[in-house]
């Protein structure tokens, strides 16, 4: 039976082995030169230098690093795609299935094989490039990235191997279920991709409770670039004015996942809003002197995010849904298969 | 022959149909709503209010723009595999050819008739999504993006009708040589992404010869740089460390040079960090009026806006003659295919 599925999966094999060493091989280049490059000029840098420093280091891997990551992020359909939806359809589509089901063999068990083996070399592959990436773009991530962002999180540490597993075994129950193999493919690949879109916008921010802090606003927070603006705009209740409320505009957390808009508006010790005219005395053009101005206030705004720390739950309940997704998908296939099929 | 493309292709376009009007919606409603943001919001805005209103902007209708955008670049793939490489490959497969190519038709009339409907089909298709996407992002690409962009560039205007004939047309070349459904498949996708990279990284530059020129340096290109000064690349910080100009942006043009600019003194000698410090008081203002005074420059290799139209016209044209030769060999082997 290994040797069954052996012989119909090895030009798959040969082919995926050929490009996977080709990928890593390039990957270790990559790597190497991420680091060497963040080891000698930006660990340690000070001043003006870390920043220039810092947009060369964006110029010349940024899009590299991306580009990678949307071939991971697209590995899993393509697996899913040609190796699962064919691996039952395309039997069922040539009649091979009534030799292949009635030797010694049963169905279930020829199931089993078969999808134990593609599930596990699915693993290795997803596996062996996404720890390769999560490596090279290490220092990348920790510079621009965001370890929450969309592309970030499907691409890199386990959440791909989820994926990848899901994927194949979508693809196989599609095939299945359709006993065609084009239009089994063409479904795959439709829902997977409305998978991939609807995981990160709609279902991961409500994985666990989101937390709701105060953030007082401190001195630093204009001098380090910690918010991108201050002020009011148009949504925000009129540009102008003297009652116009003022707010912060894209806080950056560290490592953290804000999930309350952009817009933060700043609020008085009081509770009651920050508006124009209280920020008026404070704005003199001077960034330092204007920030401990604020700062004086002691004014806060509220922010709804998931903390850094939680990176690594999010990863593991990420790929343990899509892990179940895939025992219960494999479940409707081994009920299935015994039944009909002539 | 009209009909039987009609029927072998039925289910296909209705399905497409469905997805491309579903697709429509979504594109105008959030077009609209891009462009009411914008005309509300962003024009004429004054201040702070509008660094701030662009805040809310990006952050509103940056995913939307790049997923469908990646969509768009995503459709040419999807064609060439779903519909160019089985259109020959699965009736070889199935020994259905013997069957079709034994009618009052001949092969090439066949062909012919295939290749042109759903080519007219595919330019259709990815033609009123292009045009879609390129009227409701365009405020979004005229703030952020830049039309030279490669997921920008390939993904708006005439560019993806190109991409689009090619991949289809490659779909059923590469059917027609392997015989085989799932691996023509496979291949054609590995080789049209392949194109997809090459395309914007090793060949687009070269189409035209990109200009260098010096440009003065002046306290507003000081300020459209995202730095001034050195990294450690360039030295100690010591008294003859050059100068650079960091991550500089030419409104709508194409920067071809590196992310570090060097600057350069009237007589083409560096700007060290010794010149520089004369100007270094702290305040941004006054540095960068004192920077601008001692006449200094930089070299610049870029494609300037103007020739976006030129560009997007020399891509469509490359892939269309592409397609044209890839079908010129589908022609001249179909009468030799032993059926």
């Amino acid at each position: 039976m290994i040797w069954l599925a052996w012989r119909q999966f090895r030009i798959q094999l040969l082919v995926t082995l050929a490009a996977i060493a080709a990928l890593a091989i390039y990957l270790v280049f990559f790597g190497r030169g991420v680091h060497h490059f963040y080891d000698t000029q930006i660990a340690g840098c000070t001043g003006e230098t870390c920043a220039n420093a810092q947009e060369v280091f964006n110029d010349k891997y940024f899009n590299e690093s991306m580009l990678i990551g949307a071939a991971l992020l697209f590995l899993p359909a393509l697996i899913g795609c040609f190796w699962g939806a064919p691996l039952i359809a395309r039997e069922l589509e040539t009649g091979t299935h009534r030799l292949v089901w009635n030797q010694s063999v049963t169905r279930t068990r020829w199931l089993a094989v078969k999808l134990g083996f593609i599930a596990l070399f699915s693993l290795a592959v997803t596996g062996l490039l996404s720890l390769l990436l999560s490596w090279a773009a290490q220092p990348i991530d920790k510079l621009f990235g965001s370890r929450f962002g969309p592309m970030t999180f499907d691409s890199r540490d386990i959440a791909p191997l989820g994926y990848a597993v899901f994927a194949f075994i979508l693809g196989t129950t599609i095939g299945l279920l359709i006993r065609r193999t084009l239009p089994a493919m063409a479904v795959t690949l439709a829902i997977f991709i409305a998978v991939q879109i609807a995981m990160p916008t709609l279902i991961r921010p409500h994985l666990m409770s989101p937390i709701t802090s105060t953030v007082a606003f401190t001195s630093d927070f204009l001098e380090n670039k910690q918010i991108d603006g201050i002020g009011s705009s148009g949504t925000s209740g009129g540009s102008s004015g003297d009652t116009t409320p003022v707010g912060i505009f894209g806080y950056n957390k560290p490592g953290a996942w804000v999930l309350s808009s952009p817009f933060h508006a700043l609020l008085k010790a009081d509770g009651s809003a920050f508006t124009r005219v209280d920020m008026r005395s404070c704005m003199t053009g001077e960034q330092t002197r204007d920030g401990t101005c604020l700062a004086s206030k002691n004014v806060h705004f509220n922010i709804t995010y998931h903390p850094a720390s939680r990176y690594w739950t999010f990863q593991w309940i990420e790929t343990a849904i899509f892990l179940a997704l895939a025992l219960a998908l494999a479940a409707v296939c081994f009920w299935r298969i015994p039944r009909g099929f002539s | 022959m009209l009909w039987l493309t009609w029927r072998q292709f039925r289910l296909q376009t209705q399905i497409t149909l469905a997805a491309l009007a579903a697709l429509s919606i979504y594109l105008i409603i959030q077009g609209r709503g891009i462009h009411d943001f914008y005309d509300t919001q962003i024009v004429g805005c004054q201040g702070d209010a509008c660094s701030n209103a662009r805040i809310l902007f990006q952050d509103k209708y940056q995913a939307p723009v790049a997923l469908v955008g990646a969509l768009l670049l995503g459709i040419p793939a999807i064609i060439g595999i779903f519909w160019g490489a089985p259109l020959i490959a699965r009736e070889l497969e199935t020994g259905t050819q013997r069957l079709v190519w034994n009618q009052s038709v001949t092969r090439s009339h066949w062909l012919a008739v295939k290749l042109t409907l759903i080519a007219l089909f595919s330019l259709a298709v990815t033609g009123l999504l292009s045009l879609l996407l390129s009227w409701a992002a365009q405020p979004f690409d005229k703030i952020f993006g830049s039309r030279f962009a490669a997921m920008t560039f390939d993904s708006r205007d005439v560019a993806p009708l190109g991409y689009a004939v090619f991949a289809f047309v490659l779909g059923t070349t590469i059917g027609l040589l392997i015989r085989r459904s799932l691996p023509a498949m496979a291949l054609t996708l590995a080789i049209f992404a392949a194109v997809q990279i090459v395309m914007p990284t090793a060949i687009r530059p070269n189409l035209m010869s990109p200009i260098t020129a010096s440009e003065a340096l002046t306290a507003e290109s000081i300020e459209r740089a995202h730095g001034f000064g050195f990294s450690s690349a360039d030295g100690d910080g010591g008294g003859s460390t050059p100068m650079s100009l960091f991550g500089y942006t030419k409104p709508g043009a194409w920067v071809i040079s590196s992310g570090r600019l060097p600057i350069l003194k009237a007589d083409g000698s560096a700007f060290t960090q010794a010149d520089n410090k004369a100007c270094f008081t702290g305040s941004p203002e006054k540095d960068f009026q004192c920077l601008a005074a001692k006449n200094l420059h930089f070299d610049l290799t870029y494609h300037p806006a103007s020739r976006y139209w030129t560009f997007q016209w020399i891509e469509t044209a490359i892939f269309l003659a592409l397609a044209l030769a890839l079908a010129g060999l589908c022609f001249w082997r179909l009468p030799r295919t032993t059926a």
